[in-house]
């Protein structure tokens, strides 16, 4: 018999991260992000497919829009790298947060019978969907130079948006999870808010037609520094934002802290309403 | 060892009924979480507080096999999902020492599209055994379960016999120092049963401390030493399972005869006719009375209503349901064409005699329904009363 022993009491008041209490459980999260990963491609017989055909098509019809009707000035860069470099960032946020934020209720029949650390169920999202963004990804810098983009080392640095998407995405995570479980308006409204992100970000148009003297306010949302690190990196042109950056970095720390803080206030209330 | 396995102290736990969620409940839990205010057990004057457990006090010795026992609502649930975790107390604490394995439902996160052996690795970190001690357990759970070489077919293939088998097998490799279980074992085939209770006792006998919360009188007294019985939120006797479980039958008998003497009027659909009684009783195989229900046993169901005007052509009706609401056995004196006809003021007795009831062991509620033939309803209660099956202990 082990000595381990375990006091169960009233909510605590400190906040307390609960990693220890995740890597314990580290096999349950990798379990569980198998099972999101095979789940999305069961019976599909041409699963990965699909993980590139709906960013492509959209691309596709983008450029037919954009590049052709509109004829949106890119400075040169050829459309479909304008959006393919920005678009698998969005797509991946818009897709983790969407699941993210409906992860309770979707695993209310794991939350109601069987005890692990919470986190843990946000987390799965997140690292399910990296599997796509990854795929997603090397296939753009496959199709770069087709037009005119050769490998380049700053395409290392793609690392950067890549962290900073997951954080950005695990922040919104740690805020809607548990905040939809409470406020079920949010998970209506979320479609919504989802749809800005795209408009208010340069995933769809160059940078270049934002107002400079907007720049300051524009740049805080955290997925502009983001995008506008992952074009930098791809296509190698003009210099890094540093200003739209540093924004995202502060701006993902704000969301990240203060998601965790909220996370942890609300958890235990969480679990007797889902 | 001289402390305790399990040590609780002070229980209560409340839930909010009514205005579940919405931005009020959740300003009021950020408030009371963020100020640090204390957390006060409400005294339920305000009406939307349930107390679901109040100020429950017990302590379990290593490997000691307690049986939790009570109606429904008498927060058997709520005491377990504290034990594991799911649910945090609103006041007093839990002690425990040694690794808890709670097993509130067998196949928590199967997955039909994922095979038997992906839904072992999965089920098995679910309930909190490492990649390590799964491997090790593997070849033992898939033995247990009978699966043999269907273990890399996707579950959704599965008979229901070999799911709840696979299920029930990798939940029974936990090996936890605490085992907590609430009854789960009413799983396959009679065979397959006694294996799982073989399974179960085994772990007790093997020193380990296991609390078992069940429906089934018979199955306590078999497997627990000692019993506790809750009532309300509270513990309302502690001491030996049979001593415990006599108690609880002897109550369970009083207070069905009273409480469903009258029935609520305001169940009533009409005025025209309304219940006056129900009563419940077992037969045994020579048609006279018995304590319990057991699973193949008779049931006499008696039911006393009055009119209150003429009424032609009257069909009266029992419907026994699962707790869940899912109906399990319907019958009328319309079945056999017998229909009634009431005078204003008139009782009548209708009685019904359920032959070999092949129930599983389980709780159920019985409903009572009066009404005119084919269409109007006249009077319904779908919760006059309920009844529990219990284990033919003959065939444990």
């Amino acid at each position: 018999m082990n000595s381990e022993e375990l006091l169960i009491s009233p909510a605590t008041s400190s906040v307390e991260l609960q990693l220890g209490d995740v890597w314990r459980h580290r096999d349950l999260l990798r379990y569980l992000t198998v099972r999101d990963i095979h789940m999305a491609y069961a019976n599909t017989s041409i699963g990965l497919f699909w993980v590139l055909l709906q960013p492509l098509a959209t691309a596709l019809v983008l450029t037919l829009v954009f590049a052709i009707l509109v004829r949106v000035p890119t400075g040169g860069v050829p459309y479909p790298l304008v959006i393919l470099s920005a678009y698998p960032f969005f797509l991946y946020f818009n897709n983790v947060v969407t699941r993210s934020a409906n992860s309770m209720s979707a695993n209310a029949h794991l939350l109601t019978k069987v005890y692990f650390p919470r986190l843990i169920i946000v987390l799965v999202p997140l690292l399910a969907g990296l599997i796509d963004l990854l795929v997603l990804l090397a296939v753009v810098l496959l199709a770069a130079p087709f037009y005119g983009t050769w490998p380049a080392l700053s395409w290392f640095a793609l690392v950067l948006p890549i962290a900073l998407v997951v954080l950005l995405a695990l922040g919104m995570g740690l805020w809607l999870s548990l905040l939809t479980v409470h406020v079920r308006d949010i998970g209506h409204a979320l479609p919504l808010m989802l749809q800005a992100v795209l408009y208010i970000t340069p995933v769809i148009y160059p940078i270049a037609l934002v107002p400079d003297n907007w720049r300051w306010l524009y740049d805080l949302n955290p997925m502009v520094g983001i995008v506008q690190t992952a074009r930098w990196a791809l296509l190698g042109t003009g210099d890094l934002p540093v200003y739209a950056l540093t924004a995202s970095v502060a701006m993902i720390s704000l969301i990240l802290v203060s998601g965790f803080i909220f996370f942890h206030v609300l958890e235990d209330a969480t679990s007797d309403l889902i | 060892m001289s402390q305790y396995a399990i040590e609780v102290d002070g229980l209560s736990k409340s839930y909010c009924m009514g205005a579940a969620n919405g931005v009020a409940s959740l300003r009021s839990h950020l408030v009371q979480r963020i100020f640090r205010k204390e957390h006060t057990i409400p005294t339920g004057q305000n009406g939307n507080q349930f107390l679901a457990l109040d100020g429950v006090s017990f302590n379990v010795a290593h490997g000691e096999t307690v049986g939790i026992i009570g109606r429904n609502g008498a927060g058997k649930s709520t005491l377990l999902k504290i034990l594991s975790r799911i649910t945090r107390p609103t006041a007093g604490q839990v002690r425990l020492r040694g690794r808890l394995g709670a097993l509130l439902e067998v196949g928590t996160g199967f997955h039909p599209e994922l095979t038997g052996r992906e839904n072992i690795m999965l089920n098995a970190s679910i309930l909190g055994l490492s990649r390590r001690q799964v491997a090790d357990r593997f070849d033992a759970i898939v033995e247990f379960a009978e699966v043999g070489k269907f273990i890399d077919m996707p579950v959704k293939h599965y008979s229901s016999g070999m799911y709840m088998r696979l299920a029930f097998s990798v939940s029974a490799h936990l090996d936890p120092d605490i085992l907590v279980l609430d009854e789960v074992l009413a799983v396959g085939d009679g065979a397959f049963q006694k294996k799982c209770l073989g399974r179960i006792d085994s772990v007790a006998k093997d020193g380990r401390t296991v609390l078992l919360v069940s429906h089934s009188l018979p199955m306590i007294v078999a497997f627990c030493k000692r019993a506790i019985l809750l009532d309300k939120g509270r513990i309302e006797r502690d001491g030996t399972a049979n001593d415990v479980v006599e108690y609880y039958q002897e109550t369970l008998t009083e207070r069905s005869d009273k409480s469903f003497e009258v029935l609520h009027a305001e169940k009533h659909k009409t005025d025209k006719a309304r219940f006056l009684r129900i009563r419940l009783t077992p037969l045994d195989k020579s048609g006279s009375p018995t304590e319990v229900l057991r699973v193949g046993g008779d049931l006499e169901i008696e039911l006393e209503l009055e009119a209150t005007e003429r009424i032609n052509d009257v069909n009266v009706a029992i419907i026994i349901s699962e707790l869940t609401g899912y109906r399990v056995i319907d019958a009328n004196i319309a079945l056999k064409d017998d229909y009634l006809t009431l005078s204003p003021g008139q009782k009548a007795i209708v009685r019904f005699t359920l032959r070999n009831l092949l129930l599983r062991p389980d709780t159920y509620r019985i409903g009572v329904w009066v009404g005119k033939k084919n269409v109007e309803d006249i009077s319904i209660d779908t919760d006059a009363a309920t009844i529990t099956v219990e284990v033919d202990p003959r065939n444990i």
